[in-house]
């Protein structure tokens, strides 16, 4: 059920009515907590099964760690052995399905219908994550852990982030449900803006640019030129369709009082890769900073090894960027993708240069950006491209420029680009330049228009939702 | 109203649309032609092609193949005529479906003062009772060569009855919304030509290797795959899968009563398609969508030839997911020609 359907307006505005009219905290979270379900299984029902076993079992696992404080390492583990076997069983398998087809035929045994089916279930890598938190925070002494399973299953499957995220903590959305709610004006005066943007951005910008996009990097053997055209548009595509995906879910929760994560800072403003990281998909950022890096980097500076100073800075950023890439996808395009962010964190960090780090001068402020965001451009056509040899070959074999008809693609490419970015860089100069409210009103009525102008019923899924 | 305009920005925002929808409610209806209320779904253009009725009458063929491109690819007109022993004459039009074949039907073929003995509609899976499959984007213009300016059925099959009830109201009463292909195609224009021609590539130079690039030619292989899927998933979607809702709603019935008003004997050709696995091919829905279709042809006397599961096409015979080979189209008219015979009279 994507947020841009008919269906999910009418789901929506159901649950909206009957968990206002309750008004009774405990029947609102029961309320959402079926909606969350009915919105999980809605297109594969045996979905809400895994959800609802595993949720089970890590309730009852962080309960076991309270009752049972000496048994405390043993439940994360079995926790942690439930939850990355699940997400490794259906993420990875199909790394290995061709493999493991093969193996059983040449050994005389036909491939089974369930064995070629298996499929990811959407959003099990954003709520595998939320409970990983949860757990390993209890089991740190950080969080208490819930009393309640409803309130629990319902901070798992929330519907408004079950899909793509954000990936909220524990500490900000689950004190959130156990408070009374009643409706507040405010709700829908925050809310309105969020759902108009995650709109726009979705059904003008990324579903426009895609078109072109998908053509560029579906081409056998595309020139330098192409790979160039190609990675500004999905760069622009990928901003535009998950920053639309996260100010939908945002909008969404608002209506229903509860206030979500941003995670998205103008990312494409970074001087760092650093910076970029603190500035896009920041729940997830922040989860792998605070149970990848930080433990990573804890134990090289506690280890009786004693490394080089350079070793020790880098090894923390490389591992876990990793393993950003391995969770967006079993495809080595993604691990090269995590592991060159890695490199480039690390890299930066050896020559001096942090998170916070600003150049003096204007000049050095634009190279710093200009040099951050070809990395960023860079990487997100080794995300994007089929595979790694397909970018090796745009950029090393193929010439910049073959015949016309490549030109013209790359540049209708660029104009693209350059076209629906213009949106965001208006939107982002008046946030900064001018709160004045008619520009803003103006601004969100000639949005209004063109998603009317722009809408299409058979509009694409979100991208993260794939992951 | 004061209190509502103090709220920043919601109050300028709703009065700023406001403007911006009435001025548009003025301005469109003249700019486009346009009369409200109006009918929902696409205006259809006077023009029809009749091309297909001067060929009748030219080739007077026995038989008569209708098909998208798994026809073109997947079965040969003169080797089916040898072994036969009858004249055939192939429509096959890549990219055309139900609804196309349906006009053709109804436009072409029925108004021929030639009119054949047997049509031979190839097609797969759901593809039959599927109106709303390769109708819309850049299909219409196809589609609409053959619709007259009046097409109740085509616009109901088609279109309104897969809208929803807010599209509906908005094709009904509202300016921008109907007028949003012809603003979309404006500002796509404007976009697509301005920087080639700024090269010295014009409109006829653009669209030259646009079509060119978008033909499908050197695509990557996993993308060519990727993107037959994709565009396949529609047919099989569990509503699409449901024989019993979709039938009513679909052109079967009625391409069967032209026919049988016509005194053309239809046949319904399955062809083998390699795009979905055997997870969707083999699932309870399928099987009782193609039993479903078997007895509802069966009830109506219209032979159906099944290969969809044939295993003598087997996937060496393919040249992808979903056209046959040289090979493979040699294979699969001398199966259907062998089974004709039993028909052909």
């Amino acid at each position: 059920m994507a947020f841009t359907s008919y269906v999910f307006l009418l789901f929506y505005l159901t649950v909206f009515v009957l968990y206002w009219v309750v008004r009774e905290r405990r029947w609102q979270n029961v309320i959402l907590l079926a909606a969350s379900y009915i919105f999980y299984g809605w297109l594969q029902p045996w979905l809400v099964v895994l959800l609802g076993v595993s949720t089970l079992a890590d309730f009852f696992l962080a309960r076991g760690m309270n009752a049972y404080p000496n048994r405390k390492l043993l439940f994360i583990w079995i926790s942690l052995f439930v939850n990355l076997g699940v997400l490794a069983f259906f993420k990875y398998f199909g790394f290995f399905r061709e493999g493991a087809i093969a193996a059983l035929q040449s050994a005389g045994i036909q491939a089974d219908l369930f064995l070629l089916s298996i499929l990811l279930p959407a959003g099990l890598s954003f709520f595998t994550l939320k409970k990983l938190g949860y757990m390993i925070d209890v089991y740190r002494g950080t969080l208490k852990h819930s009393h309640s399973l409803i309130d629990f299953a319902l901070y798992v499957s929330f519907f408004p982030q079950i899909i793509a995220g954000p990936i909220e903590r524990p500490q900000k959305l689950l004190p959130q449900l156990e408070a009374p709610r009643i409706w507040q004006m405010d709700y829908f005066y925050r809310a309105w803006p969020l759902l108009v943007m995650g709109l726009f951005k979705k059904i003008v910008i990324a579903n426009s640019i895609k078109v072109i996009v998908d053509r560029v990097f579906g081409l056998n053997d595309p020139t330098g030129f192409l790979l160039i055209s190609g990675a500004l548009g999905f760069t622009l595509q990928i901003l535009a369709d998950f920053s639309a995906y996260t100010d939908l879910a945002r909008g969404v929760a608002l209506l229903l009082g509860f206030e979500t994560s941003e995670n998205f800072n103008r990312p494409y403003t970074s001087l760092t890769p650093t910076d970029f990281w603190n500035r896009w998909h920041i729940t997830l950022s922040t989860w792998l900073r605070d149970y990848v890096f930080f433990p990573v980097r804890r134990a090289l500076l506690q280890s009786r090894f004693r490394f080089n100073e350079s070793i020790a800075m880098s090894i923390p950023p490389i591992v876990t960027m990793f393993i950003s890439g391995l969770w967006h996808g079993a495809g080595w395009t993604y691990v090269i993708w995590g592991l060159y962010y890695g490199v480039l964190i690390a890299a930066y960090q050896l020559i001096g240069i942090r998170g916070e780090w600003k150049p003096s001068s204007k000049i050095k402020i634009f190279f710093a950006w200009f040099i951050m965001f070809m990395f960023i451009v860079f990487g997100w056509a080794i995300f994007r491209a089929p595979s790694i040899n397909w970018v090796g070959n745009a950029l090393f074999h193929s010439p910049f420029v073959r015949a016309q008809n490549d030109l013209v693609l790359g540049l209708i490419a660029l104009t693209m680009a350059l076209v629906y970015s213009l949106p965001l860089i208006i939107k982002m100069l008046l946030d900064q330049y001018s709160k004045e409210s008619w520009l803003q009103g103006a601004y969100y009525a000639i949005a209004v228009s063109l998603i009317l102008i722009y809408i299409n019923s058979s509009s694409s899924d979100f991208i993260y939702v794939q992951f | 109203m004061r209190f509502f305009l103090a709220q920043p920005p919601v109050g300028k925002f709703i009065l700023l649309l406001s403007i911006i929808m009435v001025a548009t409610s003025i301005i469109l209806p003249r700019r486009y032609n346009l009369d409200f209320p109006r009918n929902p779904g696409p205006a259809l253009d006077a023009k029809v092609r009749r091309n297909y009725i001067d060929v009748l009458v030219e080739q007077e063929p026995e038989i008569v193949l209708m098909g998208d491109s798994t026809l073109v690819l997947g079965l040969d007109a003169d080797l089916l005529a040898q072994q036969t022993g009858k004249s055939v004459y192939s429509i096959g039009i890549p990219g055309s479906a139900s609804a196309l074949w349906y006009l053709i039907l109804k436009n072409n073929i029925a108004e021929s003062s030639y009119k054949p003995k047997y049509l031979l509609v190839v097609f797969r899976d759901t593809i039959l009772t599927a109106p709303g499959y390769r109708v819309h984007g850049s299909y219409f213009e196809l589609v609409d060569e053959y619709a007259r300016r009046n097409e109740p059925l085509f616009i109901q099959n088609s279109f309104v009855n897969l809208m929803n009830p807010l599209e509906i109201a908005a094709e009904k009463y509202f300016p921008l919304y109907v007028s949003r292909t012809n603003i979309r195609n404006n500002i796509d224009a404007h976009i697509r030509y301005f920087s080639p021609a700024l090269f010295g590539c014009d409109r006829n130079c653009t669209d030259y290797a646009m079509g060119d690039i978008f033909s499908g030619a050197d695509l990557e292989p996993q993308a060519l795959v990727n993107a037959v899927a994709a565009a396949e998933s529609d047919l099989y979607r569990p509503d699409q899968m449901d024989f019993s809702t979709q039938v009513d709603q679909s052109y079967l019935p009625e391409m069967i009563r032209i026919a049988k008003q016509h005194n053309i004997q239809i046949v319904f050709v399955r062809i083998k398609v390699e795009t979905v696995g055997p997870r969707i091919t083999n699932s309870p829905a399928m099987l009782n969508y193609l039993d479903s279709l078997t007895d509802y042809l069966a009830n109506e006397n219209v032979p159906l030839l099944d290969f969809g599961s044939d295993p003598r096409l087997t996937h060496d015979l393919f040249y992808d997911s979903i056209h046959l080979n040289e090979q493979g189209q040699v294979v699969f008219t001398k199966m259907v020609a062998d089974e004709l015979k039993g028909i052909l009279k």
